[in-house]
């Protein structure tokens, strides 16, 4: 049933493709497909590009369409039924190198087209304001001495971003990361209310997440694996490299398109973005999200892509989740 | 076979076979690599253990008053239902949302032996509204189909 | 107090401008939207998200919130004329509402239900504004052990929704305990079930479930009465108001409802299923008429259906004083905010007072405005019972459809729906019960994951599974039912009266075994 419409699909790309090969602008609207429920971080970023790309950089009116499931694989899938169509796009995370590496996805970036990274989303370490634990420093020790004794819990899946950090953290510290009681919520907002009532010691998330309950006082971060230190509530928070550990680690958002997309397309995306990068608009959206810049056209998103991979595969494979 | 098992136990041994392959695809569930005591397998070979146990038990005694059996029309009636929804489903992508509901509805209509210019007149008319409703009003989204973006 | 002056602020905000009208055609919007099968609450909210876009925020979030209301009312409609319930919370009411509605008296259950919203929601209201500070705290001791307790408590507690052999119920709940173990673990990450197929990766969709469970299934049994000429149409839908006899039934339900829903939807996570499924329990236990629930007992429509409209009152504490959703409607009003570029937080109550307190006085009207709305439809309502056979389950066949595929934007919904159609009729026609099923679907995953949480938190030690007195209560309560379920049959079979009973039945026999 998709396999049919698919090869259909494809026959009228092929047929249309020599047609649009001169063609570098979108013709009708444009859909950002999301692979995520309203509200959350890709539909977050989703909509800030469209915000900012209809207010004139794109000359087409532009949709954001949730299609959630498989953490983004199942909105991917489903716009890459458009091959060569540049009117499909969508939002990728490390998500889809985690899926690819631990069999759960038949897709990989290089079987899609990467147009650009935007930004990186840094992590926010946490732990209750009343904890014993006031400062990286005792994090570290505590970590260190009796790691077993630290309760750990996070969201969404094993082996995401936040379980990421932890683990290049447990390198740098140098304490085993399979010891400390780990235990893994459905949603960011399970992980913040199990600590605020400190069911568990201690929680990764990106830094947005804990961001008005460290303004409320009733979080502290301790640390951010930031290149440098973030702004607003966070901006007394140091980072693990001012710290003395090399722990830098975030998840990047950036935007892909289907197979088979042409050059030229590719750069009018890649153009678009870029303009959108440089807007007022688009920077108050960054700032506001807690995000950092990362931007990065095609070729560089190419490279980048495959060495967080590799990254990745050092990470997974720590945490005992790549056979 | 229905009329001398009788539905509950024919619904019992449906129950078994199914959680006999629960139970065999559960023993390929990796074990999670971090200190869940549990583990993913122990609740569904719980489960399915239990399904056969309550099974067994439906299929030696089952209740005194069975519902009448359906007539075979009924059955094939409710096939015929079911073909037709599977039908919307492969061609929802093929031709849009308006002509698969007017063949949903027209199927439907005629399988229940409603007369056939009935039939298209109610066919006709709630293709209408459920089309306004749903696409204009609710704005959902239908991808666009290989006739193009009309339906 | 200032609470009141708050109040009155904010119900000021509910009038000015265009947010009266916002509030209308959010609630009358919503009622029709919460008529469509598996559309309730959540689903409603989600899928008429795009009409807010356009509006400022506070308008916005008031449009909603009268979505919210309205498709709440809207759901039990469904449930109790067409036996296909909105969502999870309409599943109860379905129990006994449906029934009341055959035997003629749906015009009395909507009346009942209208008056239980009405009641459950204004407890629910007044609980917000006055108990917020001080309750906000009290959801955060619930840990991964206390979920455990509670989700314990609430499956145990869906034995009382089972009429008949004992063994199809346990079936039931042991069927949807499996169906929510589909889909990538959350604690493991290990894929269990899912076939190689990325829709899998979520597990089963709940809704679609109850949309085949109930829906389709629903078309399917219909069939059967068509072609057998049996479909009667409802010849009558009673009066549209309670005889004085159930009004006296009902009117400590109303309290009791209000009460247990707004406690349960207080604790984030667990929400109109366990409201609506411990006051159904609630209610049978204080009945002086047990034996009638599942076939229409009025306490069964209005106990739930006012524990689910309070359970929103207690759903939005979390949400308002700490940013933590208690529900998962309340969970898509935290998207809608965030789209609307309000981050919300335990500041938002003293950062944005406006528009809190818009969206607390708007719910106030909303609760008015569809009682007031909604008494004088109840009659066009039940009219829809009168149409033909064949159009009427056409008319719910593509609704069930549509709504399936409208959930996630994906035809694999549609075919969970169809799969599960078949599987409905299938168990209806052995008589196994579909409402603990569908309860065990919703339930299921709660439990197992905040069960290995638990015992992982604690190192496997059992005791971890009571660290607190909360989670002591639950599960303490949860043994004592599965006791009381398994002694009080055992010592009615031996009453004087029943041990007669079956000397006399022996005597009868003799005569017959010559």
């Amino acid at each position: 049933m998709a396999a049919f419409s698919r090869i259909v699909a494809m026959a009228l790309a092929v047929a249309t493709s020599a047609a649009a090969a001169q063609a570098a602008e979108p013709t009708r609207v444009i859909e950002i497909i999301v692979g995520a429920s309203p509200g959350g971080g890709f539909d977050r970023t989703a909509r800030a590009i469209e915000r900012v790309l209809e207010d004139g950089i794109v000359g087409q009116p532009i949709n954001v369409i949730n299609q959630p499931g498989a953490g983004g694989a199942v909105g991917l899938a489903s716009m890459n039924r458009h091959p060569g169509d540049m009117h499909y796009i969508s939002i990728i995370s490390p998500n889809i190198l985690t899926d690819e590496l631990r069999g759960t996805s038949p897709m990989t970036f290089e079987a899609l087209t990467p147009i650009a990274t935007l930004v990186s989303e840094y992590l926010c370490f946490a732990v209750h304001a009343d904890s014993d634990l006031e400062t990286a420093a005792d994090l570290v020790a505590a970590l260190k001495e009796k790691p077993e004794a630290i309760r750990f819990g996070f969201a969404t899946t094993p082996g995401n971003h936040n379980h990421v950090a932890f683990a290049q953290l447990a390198g740098a510290v140098g304490f085993d990361v399979m010891k400390p009681k780990t235990v893994i919520f459905k949603g960011a907002s399970e992980a913040v209310t199990a600590l605020l009532g400190r069911h568990i010691d201690f929680s990764i998330a990106p830094a947005a997440s804990f961001a008005e309950y460290v303004r409320s006082g009733d979080v502290k971060c301790l640390a951010v694996s930031a290149p440098e230190r973030l702004g607003g509530a966070l901006s007394d928070v140091p980072t693990w490299t001012e710290l003395g550990y090399d722990v830098v680690y975030g998840p990047f958002r950036g935007v892909i398109g289907p197979q088979g997309m042409e050059p030229e397309q590719i750069a009018f995306w890649e153009d678009a973005l870029q303009k959108m990068a440089a807007t007022e608009a688009w920077k108050k959206e960054v700032a506001e999200n807690y995000w950092t810049e990362n931007v990065k056209g095609h070729d560089e998103t190419m490279t980048f892509l495959a060495t967080e991979r590799d990254l990745l595969r050092a990470s997974l494979t720590d945490l005992g989740l790549l056979q | 076979m229905r009329h001398v098992l009788g539905i509950d136990r024919v619904v019992a041994l449906i129950c078994i076979a199914v959680a006999g392959l629960y139970l065999s695809a559960s023993l390929g569930i990796a074990q999670g690599s971090f200190g869940d005591p549990l583990g993913p397998r122990a609740f569904p070979q719980i489960l399915g253990a239990l399904l056969i146990l309550f099974s067994i038990i439906t299929l030696v005694q089952p209740s005194a008053r069975q519902a009448p059996a359906t007539p075979l029309a009924t059955l094939v009636a409710i096939a015929i239902c079911a073909a037709l929804v599977l039908g919307f489903i492969l061609l929802l992508p093929v031709v849009g949302y308006a002509a698969t509901s007017f063949l949903l509805f027209l199927g439907f209509l005629l399988t229940l032996r409603e007369p056939l210019r009935l039939a298209l007149l109610y066919a006709a008319g709630l293709t209408l509204l459920f089309y306004v409703v749903f696409t204009v009003l609710l704005q959902t989204y239908f991808p666009p189909t290989m006739l193009g973006r009309i339906f | 107090m200032d609470t009141i002056a708050f109040l009155a602020t904010g119900i000021a905000t509910a009038f000015s401008g265009w947010n009266f009208v916002y509030v209308l055609i959010g609630a009358f919007v919503g009622t029709w939207i919460g008529m469509l099968p598996g559309l309730g609450p959540s689903t409603g909210i989600a899928l008429l998200l795009p009409l807010t876009y356009g509006l400022d925020p506070t308008g916005g979030m008031i449009m909603l919130c009268g979505i919210y209301f309205g498709s709440m009312y809207g759901g039990s409609i469904s449930s109790i004329l067409l036996n296909t319930p909105g969502d999870v919370s309409s599943v109860i009411t379905m129990l006994d509402g449906n029934p009341m509605a055959r035997r003629g008296r749906g015009g009395a259950a909507l009346f009942c239900a209208a008056v239980a919203s009405f009641i459950g929601g204004s407890v629910g209201l007044v609980g917000l504004t006055f108990l917020a500070e001080p309750i906000a705290r009290f959801a955060l001791r619930f840990g991964p052990a206390e979920y455990f307790a509670l989700m314990t408590f609430a499956l145990i507690a869906t034995a009382t929704l089972m009429q008949g052999a004992a063994v199809k119920g346990l079936m039931a709940i042991v069927i949807g305990l499996m169906i929510a173990t589909v889909g990538i673990d959350l604690q493991s990450g290990a894929a269990r079930f899912t076939m190689n197929s990325p829709n899998l990766f979520d597990g089963i969709s709940l809704i679609a479930v109850i949309i085949g469970l109930f829906g389709i299934s629903e078309v399917f049994t219909n069939i059967q009465e068509i072609m057998a000429r049996r479909w009667g149409k409802v010849e009558t839908v009673g009066r549209l108001w309670m005889e004085p006899s159930e009004w006296k039934r009902c009117r400590f339900s109303f309290l009791r409802g209000s009460v247990i829903g707004f406690m349960v939807g207080v604790v984030p996570g667990a929400g109109g299923a366990v409201a609506t499924l411990l006051s159904y329990a609630a209610e049978r236990r204080s009945s002086r008429h047990p034996e009638e629930f599942g076939k229409g007992a009025i306490e069964g429509v209005a106990g739930p259906e006012a524990a689910n409209n309070a359970s929103v009152g207690g759903a939005l504490i979390p949400l308002f004083t700490l940013g933590l959703p208690g529900s998962s409607a309340t969970a898509i009003l935290l998207g809608a905010l965030m789209i609307f570029g309000i981050q919300p937080g335990p500041h938002l109550f003293t950062e944005n007072p406006d528009l809190v307190w818009g969206i607390i006085g708007s719910l106030y009207v909303a609760n008015v405005v569809l009682v007031i709305l909604n008494i004088p439809f109840i009659g066009i309502f039940v009219r829809m019972l009168m149409m033909p056979g064949a159009p009427l389950n056409a008319i719910i066949l593509l609704l069930a459809v549509t709504g399936a595929y409208s959930l996630n934007n994906n035809v694999f919904d549609i075919q969970v729906a169809l799969v599960f159609g078949v599987i409905g009729f299938l168990l209806r026609s052995a008589q196994v019960p579909l409402a603990p099923l569908v309860l065990a679907v919703a339930l299921g995953g709660g439990l197992e994951q905040s069960l290995r949480q638990a015992l992982s938190l604690s190192d496997g030690d059992p005791a971890g599974l009571v660290p607190s007195g909360i989670a002591a209560v639950f599960l303490g309560l949860s043994a004592l039912l599965v006791l009381l379920a398994a002694i009080l049959p055992a010592t009615r079979l031996m009453s004087p009266r029943n041990r007669a009973l079956r000397r006399a039945a022996k005597k009868e026999k003799r005569p017959q075994t010559q």
